[in-house]
């Protein structure tokens, strides 16, 4: 633009020169306006860092910066704060607004014992915390950085663009050199092709490309913030739009992760009698199975109605219950006692119970899908997935009947961690390759499933540093639907994109021919430049809302 | 940005001085251009567009 717009005061055609700077400054001023725009909704939408704690220090509250309070001490966080610090509340009930985080507008209710996460705004009661995490580590914090870091990570068309006009610029340069020179050698007239040469210059600009495509990737990066989805670089969002394959782990992702007793079947016995007798034998273990049989009993234990509890590793549990001899286990402790059992078809984690030695029926227990998984699927494969697979660690018959409910295309079971990792590789080597795969996980367990992967998902991450430093994209929530949200927000943000780089490219080419053999002067050059990057910037700017 | 905006208004000013008004000697029509042509010239944008990516 310089060596244009000076070329032209050389030639003389001052009027030109000066309009050319001005309409081109006025075209940066309005990208920049879009660009703090774009930027500000950002900061608006996480300007969730906590300004002040109030710590209770020596029987006083002092308010002093999050950064100061340390952990296991005490909070206080009065209606309309903001909560500065994880932790948990030791005394008070409040409804609190959890939007920043989650992207969920329906407050949600606590109470003592119960976790809570800064950023968070405490609605209505006095809430009491102890920290539990000092503000460097706490959730709030991880957010601000992950999102401030998004825009470090450049997807394949940024890079390209970048590529691009290191190239381009030269090259345009080159060209208005030989429009400069070598017509007018032949044809004669040096200053005509000299204010071609300059025009073609003005025209080249490459500004459309530069801002719009970044500023599209920023859009949709804000825009799945908003809906709690936490994407870490536009790369994470370009290749989200490329999805084929999706890769789930089963438990805590696909089914809720909490074993539930499903059924009593009692005989020669109540349902009630069976779960006290097997609730009571179980309580002094602190196994998820026990603690789901405690859960189903629903009654406080009474210790002196125990006795003799002995534990037989592999097998369950033999305990004294109110002078009875109570046997709870797998089949295996059944055939060692001897037993006359009756072998249970329901698929999931079957307890026999046998009392005095007699046979006393069975107790399933299994984890439960999450509501509305398997709509999200089938919405999932209709719209933007060829593929879904399932891997878990669990028994092949409790992961064929999951996916079988869920209709999911293929299931690999009994896998440990490092077998997850293999088979996520082979069907990387097996996929499309311009499609990506997106492995699916609760983060922890999954942590090396989701760095092999093009995409790792960490579902239901809010509060879980390991998820949140593993994935690429992290779900606040544990909602498969915001999968499906982030899809579609990455397919529209990709759309503006291409639609920009074609429209800059196309409309630029044209105007540089034109221009080049004489169509247009340099008032039209600078019309068409500036144009074409305010369209490309509008582009962006209006349809944000609408990714 | 609120700066930006006035030095671009008051080189667009005299841009249309210039462009409108035939000043003797005529070499003031000139500096006109010259001192808007500076005015906006200064204000350098490529530096802080490339500060925010």
């Amino acid at each position: 633009m310089s060596i244009a717009t000076i070329g032209a005061f050389a030639i003389g055609e001052f009027s030109e020169a000066v309009a050319v700077m001005i309409f081109y400054q006025v075209g940066e001023l309005l990208q920049d306006y879009a660009v703090d725009k774009s930027k500000a909704s950002i900061k608006s939408l996480l300007n969730i860092r906590p300004d002040y704690a109030n710590v209770k220090r020596n029987n006083e509250i002092i308010k002093v910066n999050p950064e100061e309070v340390n952990i296991e001490e005490i909070i206080i966080v009065k209606p309309g704060e903001r909560i500065p610090l994880d932790g948990i509340i030791i005394d008070g009930k409040s409804m609190i607004d959890t939007s920043a985080l989650t992207g969920e507008s329906v407050p949600k209710s606590v109470k003592a014992q119960d976790e809570v996460l800064s950023g968070c705004i405490n609605k209505n009661g006095l809430l009491e915390v102890k920290v539990t995490k000092k503000f460097k580590e706490s959730t709030v914090n991880k957010m601000l950085e992950l999102v401030q870091n998004a825009s470090d990570k450049k997807a394949q068309t940024e890079n390209f663009i970048t590529k691009f006009a290191k190239i381009y610029t030269p090259v345009v340069v080159l060209i208005a050199f030989i429009i400069a020179t070598i017509p007018s050698i032949f044809f004669g007239n040096f200053a005509q092709w000299l204010y071609r040469a300059l025009s073609f210059l003005v025209v080249s600009c490459p500004c459309a490309l530069v801002i719009s495509i970044p500023l599209g990737f920023f859009a949709g990066i804000g825009r799945s913030a908003k809906a709690g989805v936490l994407i870490k670089g536009g790369n994470y969002l370009e290749a989200l739009s490329k999805i084929n394959t999706l890769v789930f782990d089963k438990t805590g992702t696909l089914t809720k992760g909490v074993f539930e007793v499903q059924s009593i079947n009692p005989i020669n016995i109540s349902k009630d009698e069976l779960i006290k007798l097997v609730a009571h034998a179980e309580s002094y273990s602190t196994h998820p199975i026990a603690n789901s049989i405690k859960k189903a009993y629903a009654k406080q234990i009474n210790n002196s109605i125990i006795s003799n509890v002995q534990e037989i590793a592999g097998l369950g549990i033999e305990a004294i219950v109110e002078e009875k001899n109570i046997l709870v286990g797998n089949e295996k402790l059944m055939l060692q006692k001897n037993i006359n059992y009756i072998k249970s078809k329901e698929v999931g984690t079957v307890l026999y119970v046998a009392i005095n030695k007699e046979f006393a029926g069975t107790i399933l227990i299994s984890d439960e899908i999450k509501e509305n998984t398997k709509t999200v699927l089938n919405s999932l494969k209709q719209h933007y997935i060829a593929k879904t697979v399932m891997l878990t660690g669990d028994k092949k018959e409790i992961a064929e009947d999951v996916a079988k409910k869920l209709e999911i295309d293929e299931v690999y079971s009994e896998l440990l961690p490092d077998k997850k990792v293999k088979k996520v590789e082979e069907l990387l080597n097996n996929k499309n390759k311009n499609k990506t795969l997106a492995f699916v996980g609760d983060g922890i367990n999954d942590s090396p499933a989701l760095a092999v992967s093009d995409v790792g998902i960490a579902m239901g991450a809010l509060g879980s540093d390991a998820a949140i430093e593993a994935a690429d994209i992290v779900i606040m929530t544990d909602e498969l639907s915001k999968i499906e949200t982030a899809i579609k927000i990455s397919k529209k943000t990709m759309k503006i994109v291409k639609e920009n780089i074609i429209f800059s490219i196309v409309v630029k080419i044209a105007i540089l021919i034109l221009t080049a053999i004489g169509f247009s002067n340099m008032w039209q050059a600078v019309f068409a430049d500036v144009g074409v990057s305010i369209l490309a910037v509008l582009n962006v700017v209006l349809r944000k809302e609408y990714i | 940005m609120k700066k930006d905006i006035i030095k671009i208004l008051i080189a667009f000013i005299l841009f249309i001085i210039s462009l409108t008004i035939s000043f003797t000697p005529s070499y003031i029509n000139t500096l006109l251009y010259i001192v808007s042509y500076i005015i906006v010239r200064i204000r350098n944008s490529n530096k802080s567009n490339k500060k925010y990516f």
